[in-house]
């Protein structure tokens, strides 16, 4: 169990996430500390289904691209589950360039994916390839604070609320 | 206070009443389970070695605790929604299961969610002869009280040494881990004592996997085909397309979705010849299933005939829709046939008119959970759908989260402008019909409670009480 800093007093790095309706919360974290228990302890709403075990990528989360270069690459293990959860980093990063309709259809038709059961679509992969250029995803459980990681910004993605377009 | 019912009490119906019951103080909800346990398949279809995945019960039983202390969530089990022409059948049903017709939930509540999954296996098109259903074979690994008295039939199937399966999604995997792995890596989960009896006498040595498409349609996810190919007691034998083109590399095509490419790249980087283990394992493309093989004097499986298949394009066949020509057909000896070819929803029970249903693709029909008028289109005011039941059969609960959450926001949305309706009377409005006690969460507690003191005493994490009767029994006992 963590018990969190919760004055700038105590702090030791800062960390921002995007919570799921858009506002932004900024918490400090000690060093080791991982995403999803440092959200947890500081009531920011992640799911994270199987406790950090590494078996459900609900605590999927989306860092800036120059946080996330500066960690170890995921295991092989991460990055399967991360297949799991990357199609939804396209649809949270471009909720605003398609309107509802054809975006529920992509969550479904990628959902369906999942279990590599659905045909390519091609808005889907073009709005992927340019989220990809900033961003990428990790699970909020093997992420480890550390002195390189102060201050950076993650967001939470949000399957289907209605995205603000807020830059991290 | 807005009244809500749900149907059903697995991962959908979960998440879509938390985000309810989260983002809204005036929303109190009943959660109604045909079975005296919650948590649908979370309990009955994840493996049973994938206990990591079942730890989302937890969060689940952390919500109920919470709300039900709140005076805002019930569970109520036991209690089959069923069609309102089923009156007959709900006046003489048993006391161990009750059922209660739709139209008195949607009488007495405001809101009504159908969570109830989809439950159906889709069955496998042979000429002759009968294949054993994934789906069954599941159930009875993880104790469903639809499978009591299923071991002597399973003990039968398993004295063959050579296992086809038919299909290539994660449940196929699921069935080829149980029967490979080491029964031993088995008793300290939950699957019931006399299931690891049947287990430990299996015969089955090789199991094949085959699919009816081929390479890049394969429906697995990457996390469980690595682990497949890290089986301690049984070794992947490659197969040969894989070193034919187009499928010899992967990293050559650089428009192969990132999740098909990663499985070919677990593939590509298995398969060690020199470490022969007492077990094995292998994957078929391209055949398409066509008639069991009996010997005709002990009527035991021989073979299993499949038509070859291959794709009409000379492109890269990728893509779910891809078109096949039928050429010879081909006998693969095997004593057991086991298809896995997915699951499909159906309507409630004798439900046809109450509850709108899509036969052809096996769901509700809906837009963002708000199910529709199949004729207008026209969303039906009251009523949604949340999970499998909703999107169909494919999804990790990963993806049922998010799938409940849209749900969820189309119900908040509506109930914006609404107002609660003072002639629905919610679970006084029923009660009598029910005639008796359903079981609360505490009753599921009581038999929770229970089952884990058996485990503990054998030492394993629960041994499931698989008898509905008997479930009732304890509960009735404990719950006071
Ligand atoms: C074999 C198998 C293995 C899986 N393994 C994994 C895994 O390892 N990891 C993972 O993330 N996902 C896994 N999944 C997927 C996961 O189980 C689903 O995404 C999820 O369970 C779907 O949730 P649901 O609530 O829609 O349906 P369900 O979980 O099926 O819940 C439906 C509930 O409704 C009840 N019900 C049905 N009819 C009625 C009625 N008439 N009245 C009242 N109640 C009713 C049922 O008893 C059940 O409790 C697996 C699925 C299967 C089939
Ligand atoms: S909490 Fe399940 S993968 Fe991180």
């Amino acid at each position: 169990v963590f018990i969190c800093a919760k004055s700038p007093d105590t702090r030791t790095y800062a960390v921002s996430y995007i919570q799921q309706d858009g506002t932004k919360k900024t918490v400090y974290a000690k060093d080791g500390w991982n995403l999803l228990d440092l959200a947890h302890s500081n009531n920011i709403e992640l799911e994270g289904a199987c406790e950090g075990s590494l078996a459900c990528s609900t605590c999927h989360i989306v860092m800036q691209k120059e946080f996330y270069e500066k960690l170890e690459e995921p295991s092989d293990e991460e990055n399967d589950m991360l297949d799991l959860g990357a199609l939804l980093l396209s649809v949270c990063l471009s909720g605003t360039v398609v309107n509802r309709f054809k975006y529920s259809i992509w969550i479904d038709r990628n959902v369906g994916r999942l279990l590599g059961c659905s045909t390519a679509f091609t808005l889907a992969s073009k709005t992927r390839s340019h989220a990809l250029s900033k961003h990428r995803s990790r699970l909020g459980c093997q992420v480890e604070m550390s002195k390189d990681l102060d201050g950076m910004t993650v967001r939470i993605p949000s399957a289907s609320r209605n995205i603000k377009q807020d830059k991290m | 206070m807005f009244k809500v019912a749900v149907i059903g009490s697995g991962p959908a119906a979960f998440y879509t009443a938390q985000h309810l019951l989260k983002s809204r103080s005036n929303v109190s909800i009943h959660m109604f389970e045909k079975l005296a346990t919650p948590f649908g398949l979370v309990r009955f279809g994840i493996a049973a070695d994938h206990q990591d995945a079942k730890k989302v019960a937890n969060k689940f039983d952390e919500l109920a605790t919470h709300y039900q202390k709140e005076g805002r969530f019930q569970f109520v089990g036991g209690v089959e929604v069923v069609g309102s022409e089923d009156a007959d059948a709900v006046a003489n049903a048993s006391l161990s299961q009750r059922r209660l017709p739709f139209s008195l939930l949607r009488k007495n509540y405001d809101v009504v969610i159908a969570a109830y999954g989809a439950e159906s296996a889709k069955t496998m098109p042979l000429k002759q002869g009968r294949a054993v259903s994934a789906h069954d074979f599941v159930q009875w690994v993880n104790g469903h009280p639809d499978s009591i008295g299923h071991s002597d039939m399973f003990a039968h199937h398993l004295e063959a040494e050579t296992a086809v399966v038919v299909g290539h999604g994660n449940v196929a995997l699921d069935v080829a881990r149980v029967l490979l792995d080491d029964v031993d890596s088995l008793r300290r989960t939950d699957v019931p004592d006399n299931v690891l009896q049947v287990l430990a006498e299996s015969k089955v040595r090789h199991v094949r996997l085959v699919a009816r498409r081929g390479p890049f349609q394969m429906a697995f996810t990457a996390k469980e085909l690595r682990e497949m190919t890290k089986l301690p007691n049984a070794s992947y034998m490659p197969n040969e397309l894989l070193s034919s083109e187009p499928y010899k590399s992967s990293d050559s095509l650089p428009w192969l979705d990132r999740s098909p490419k990663r499985l070919m790249q677990i593939l590509h980087g298995s398969g060690d010849a020199k470490a022969i283990k007492s077990k094995s394992w292998a994957l078929d493309w391209y055949l398409s299933p066509h008639q069991i093989l009996q010997d005709e004097n002990t009527k035991s499986i021989k073979a299993i005939q499949f038509q070859k298949t291959s794709p009409v394009s000379s492109v890269v066949p990728f893509g779910s829709k891809i078109e096949l020509v039928p050429n010879e057909f081909v006998d693969m000896p095997c004593g057991l046939v086991i298809s896995s070819l997915g699951y499909t929803g159906l309507p409630l029970p004798n439900c046809s008119e109450d509850l709108p249903f899509d036969a052809r693709s096996g769901v509700i029909p809906n837009i963002q959970g708000r199910v529709i008028d199949p004729a207008t289109k026209a969303p039906i005011e009251g009523l949604y759908a949340s999970g499998w039941i909703k999107r169909g059969a494919v999804g990790v609960i990963a993806a049922t989260m998010y799938d409940a959450v849209e749900t969820a926001d189309s119900i908040l949305a509506d109930l914006e402008t609404a107002k609660p309706d003072a002639s629905k009377q919610g679970f006084a409005g029923i009660q009598a019909h029910l005639g008796g006690k359903a079981v609360s969460y505490d009753g599921w507690k009581v038999l929770d409670e229970h089952e884990r003191k058996e485990g503990a005493k054998r030492g394993k994490l629960r041994e499931k009480v698989v008898d509905l009767k008997s479930a009732m029994r304890i509960i009735d006992m404990g719950d006071k």
